[in-house]
C-alpha cells in the first residue's frame, strides 16, 4: 500500500463529520455572539477616541465599574467557598431530603431575575422579615457600645452581593459536585495508609483534584453576576457613586437616547469581562496542565 | 507472631461477610488470601488496614492491639487494584508523598527524602520517570509505582488487594515473579488478597483459603494443593472431575448411573487422567474422545466412557497426545492415576467399571 493513502486513514477519526460539525459552530457562535458584539464594537466607533475615552473615564462610570467588580468578585468568592460545601454534602452524604435540596438549587437558574431582587428587597428592607431584626441589631449595638454601624443590607452595596451571591450559587455547586462525585474513595483510603490526616488528605489529595472545577464555576458565577441587571436595581439603592452597577448606567444612557455612550460603556465593559475571563481560563489551564502534563 | 486476628466478624446488613475469623500471619511471611468474589477477602484485608471496622474481634500487630488504631497509625502499606495514584503528582511526589506529610520533627530533609525515592524508583525499574505524570505510565509500571510509594514509609506490613487483577496475562506474569522476589529481599511481612488460584500458589509462602465469610483451610501451597480439606477447596484450587461410585465388596465401581445417599463421589484432576489405545494392564476404562483443544503444550481431551455414558475431561501432554491420535479415538482407555473421596470413614483400594 502506498505510504500516502495509508497515512490519511489512520489519521481519520472514528465517527466522521469534523468539517461539517466544525462549520456549524462556527456559523453558529458568528450570528449568536459574534455579529451582535461586532455590531456593538462598531456602533461605539461613531464616538471619535476622545470622545469614547471621555464617556468611559467619567467619574460616575468608574465608580460603577468598581461597583460592578467589586460585588461580582465579592459574591463570585464567597459563593466558591459556600458552593463547595454544598456541592460537597450532597456529594458525601445521604440525608433526608437530598434530592429537595439538590433540586433546589436549580432555582436561581429558573426564577426571573426581578423576582428575586423583589423578593430579596422585602425581605432585607428596614421593615422587612429579616432587614427589620438586623435593624434592631444596629440601633442596639450603636445604643450599646455608642459604634455606629449599619446592618442593612437593602438599598446598599451589601444587598448587590447579596443578590449576586444568589444568582451565582448554582453555578458553582454544578461544576464542583460531579468532580467530586467521581473522586476515587481509594485516592482517600491510599494517602491515609500513608499516614495523612485528613487535613493533609483535603488539601494535598482533594483540593488539587477539584481546583479546576472550582475555577470554572467561579468564571461562571462571575461572568454571569457581572451581566446581573434584574434582582439587583431591586435591592440597590442605585445611588451614583455609591450602589449604581454598570448595566444600570448603560440602560440610564439609553433612556437618554445617548447610544453611542451606553455602546462605549458596553464595549468597555465586554473587554474587561473578556481579559477576567481569559485569565482565569489560562489559570485553569494551569491547574489541569499540573494532572495531564 | 506477625498479625494475630481473633474472631472477627463483619456483617453488611444481613450479610455476614466474615464470620469469626480466626488467623494468625507470619511475621515476614508473604501470605495469600485465596477465595472466589464475595469470600470476604478483601473485607478481612481492609479490616487488616483499618479501612473498615469490624463488628466484633480483635486484631494484633506484633503482639500489639491495633483494633482501634486508624489507619493511618497503623503503618501498613496499602496497593490498590486499581492502583489509586495521586494523578496530579509526577512519580516523585506520589512516592514522596508519605514522607513529605509527617509532622516536622520526624520528617527527613529534602535530601534524604530525594535519595530514599530515587532508590526506591530504582527498586520497582522506573528510573527516569520521576517527573512523568500517572497518566504517561502503563498499568504494570503504575501498579510498581503503588508499590514504591506504599514501601516509602517503611511499612511493617504490606498489604495488597488483587494488585495483579486489573493487567494483562503476561505483565501480571512479570510482576508475580518480581512481587515474589522483591519479597525476598525484603522480607517484609505481606499479605496479598487474589482470587486467582495460579497466582496464590505461584507467589505466596502460605495460603489461606476463605469461603462465604469463613477459613476453609490454611496451608503453604504444597500442603493445600496436595491435601484440599474438602471439595470445595478441592475445586477452588484447580479443575475437577466428579465421578460417583459405590462400593461393592471392598471394589469401588464406578457403573451405577443413579446416584444413592451415601455414595462417595471421585474427585479427579484432569492430569490425573491418562489414556493409551489399548488395555494392557486390563485396568483400563473404554472410552471415546469428543473433542480436544490444543493449550500450548498440553492438551485438553473430553472423553466419554463407552459404558455409562459419563463425561470427563483429560490433560496430556501434548507428546503423549501426538502418539494418542494416529490410533481409533473412538476405542480408547482412560485410566484413574490418583482420585480423592471426601466421605467419611472409607477407604478403596481399587475401582472396577
Amino acid at each position: 500500500m502506498p505510504n500516502g493513502t495509508f497515512r490519511l486513514r489512520r489519521n481519520r477519526s472514528q465517527l466522521p463529520g469534523f468539517g461539517l460539525t466544525l462549520g456549524l459552530s462556527v456559523a453558529y457562535m458568528s450570528l449568536l455572539i459574534l455579529v451582535p458584539l461586532g455590531a456593538l464594537v462598531l456602533f461605539s466607533m461613531n464616538l471619535s477616541p476622545r470622545e469614547f475615552w471621555r464617556v468611559v473615564s467619567d467619574s460616575r462610570v468608574l465608580a460603577a465599574f468598581r461597583v460592578s467588580f467589586g460585588s461580582t468578585f465579592l459574591a463570585a468568592t464567597i459563593d466558591m467557598f459556600f458552593g463547595f460545601v454544598i456541592a460537597w454534602v450532597l456529594a458525601r452524604y445521604r440525608f433526608f431530603g437530598k434530592r429537595l435540596v439538590d433540586a433546589i438549587i436549580d432555582l436561581p437558574f429558573a426564577i426571573p431575575t426581578a423576582v428575586t431582587g423583589i423578593a430579596l428587597a422585602t425581605l432585607f428592607s428596614p421593615k422587612g422579615l429579616v432587614g427589620g431584626q438586623l435593624a434592631a441589631l444596629s440601633a442596639w449595638i450603636n445604643a450599646r457600645f455608642g459604634v455606629n454601624v449599619s446592618l442593612d443590607i437593602a438599598f446598599s452595596g451589601t444587598g448587590i452581593v447579596a443578590a449576586l451571591m444568589f444568582i451565582g450559587i448554582p453555578f458553582i455547586v454544578r461544576t464542583v459536585q460531579p468532580v467530586l462525585e467521581e473522586l476515587d474513595k481509594e485516592v482517600e483510603e491510599a494517602a491515609s495508609s500513608l499516614g495523612a490526616n485528613f487535613h493533609q488528605i483535603f488539601l494535598r489529595v482533594i483540593f488539587p483534584s477539584i481546583l479546576p472545577a472550582l475555577l470554572t464555576g467561579f468564571a461562571l458565577a462571575f461572568a454571569r453576576g457581572l451581566g446581573e441587571y434584574g434582582s439587583v436595581i431591586f435591592i440597590s439603592s442605585n445611588a451614583p457613586y455609591e450602589s449604581e452597577i454598570v448595566p444600570l448606567l448603560i440602560v440610564m444612557k439609553l433612556g437618554e437616547f445617548n447610544y453611542e455612550g451606553a455602546s462605549a460603556i458596553g464595549v468597555s465593559m465586554l473587554a474587561c469581562s473578556f481579559l477576567l475571563l481569559l485569565a482565569i481560563n489560562f489559570l485553569q489551564a494551569f491547574a489541569r496542565n499540573r494532572r495531564k502534563a | 507472631m506477625g498479625i494475630e486476628i481473633s474472631n472477627v466478624s463483619k456483617y453488611f446488613g444481613d450479610f455476614a461477610a466474615l464470620d469469626g475469623i480466626d488467623l494468625k500471619i507470619p511475621d515476614g511471611e508473604l501470605t495469600a488470601l485465596l477465595g472466589p468474589s464475595g469470600s470476604g477477602k478483601t473485607t478481612l484485608l481492609r479490616i487488616i488496614a483499618g479501612l473498615e471496622t469490624p463488628d466484633q474481634g480483635s486484631i494484633r500487630f506484633f503482639g500489639e492491639d491495633a483494633t482501634q488504631k486508624r489507619t493511618r497509625d497503623r503503618k501498613v502499606g496499602f496497593v490498590f487494584q486499581h492502583y489509586a495514584l495521586f494523578k496530579h503528582m509526577t512519580i516523585f511526589e506520589n512516592i514522596a508523598f508519605g514522607l513529605r506529610i509527617r509532622p516536622r520533627k520526624s520528617r527527613p530533609d529534602k535530601e534524604t527524602i530525594r535519595a530514599k525515592v530515587e532508590r526506591l524508583l530504582d527498586m520497582v525499574q522506573l528510573n527516569g520517570m520521576a517527573r512523568r505524570f500517572p497518566s504517561e505510565l502503563s498499568g504494570g509500571q503504575k501498579q510498581r509505582v503503588a508499590l514504591a510509594r506504599a514501601l516509602a514509609v517503611e511499612p511493617k506490613v504490606l498489604l495488597l488487594d488483587e494488585p495483579f487483577g486489573a493487567l494483562d496475562a503476561k505483565v501480571r506474569q512479570e510482576l508475580r515473579r518480581w512481587l515474589r522476589y522483591l519479597h525476598d529481599e525484603l522480607h517484609i511481612t505481606s499479605v496479598f488478597v487474589t482470587h486467582d488460584q495460579e497466582e496464590a500458589l505461584e507467589v505466596s509462602d502460605r495460603i489461606v483459603i476463605l469461603n462465604k465469610g469463613g477459613i476453609e483451610q490454611i496451608g503453604t501451597p504444597e500442603e493445600v494443593y496436595d491435601n484440599p480439606v474438602n471439595p470445595f477447596v478441592y475445586g477452588f484450587l484447580g479443575n475437577v472431575n466428579l465421578f460417583h461410585a459405590r462400593f461393592e465388596e471392598g471394589v469401588l465401581s464406578l457403573r451405577h448411573r443413579e446416584k444413592d445417599d451415601g455414595d462417595p463421589t471421585l474427585f479427579i484432576r484432569p492430569h490425573d487422567i491418562s489414556i493409551a489405545p489399548d488395555n494392557a494392564d486390563g485396568k483400563g476404562i473404554a472410552a471415546r474422545v469428543l473433542t480436544h483443544k490444543v493449550l500450548g503444550n498440553r492438551v485438553r481431551v473430553t472423553l466419554k466412557t463407552l459404558e455409562g455414558d459419563r463425561e470427563a475431561e483429560a490433560e496430556i501432554g501434548k507428546k503423549e497426545w501426538n502418539a494418542l491420535k494416529g490410533n481409533d479415538l473412538d476405542a480408547i482407555y482412560l485410566r484413574i492415576l490418583e482420585a480423592k473421596i471426601y466421605a467419611p470413614n472409607e477407604t478403596w483400594s481399587d475401582y472396577v467399571i
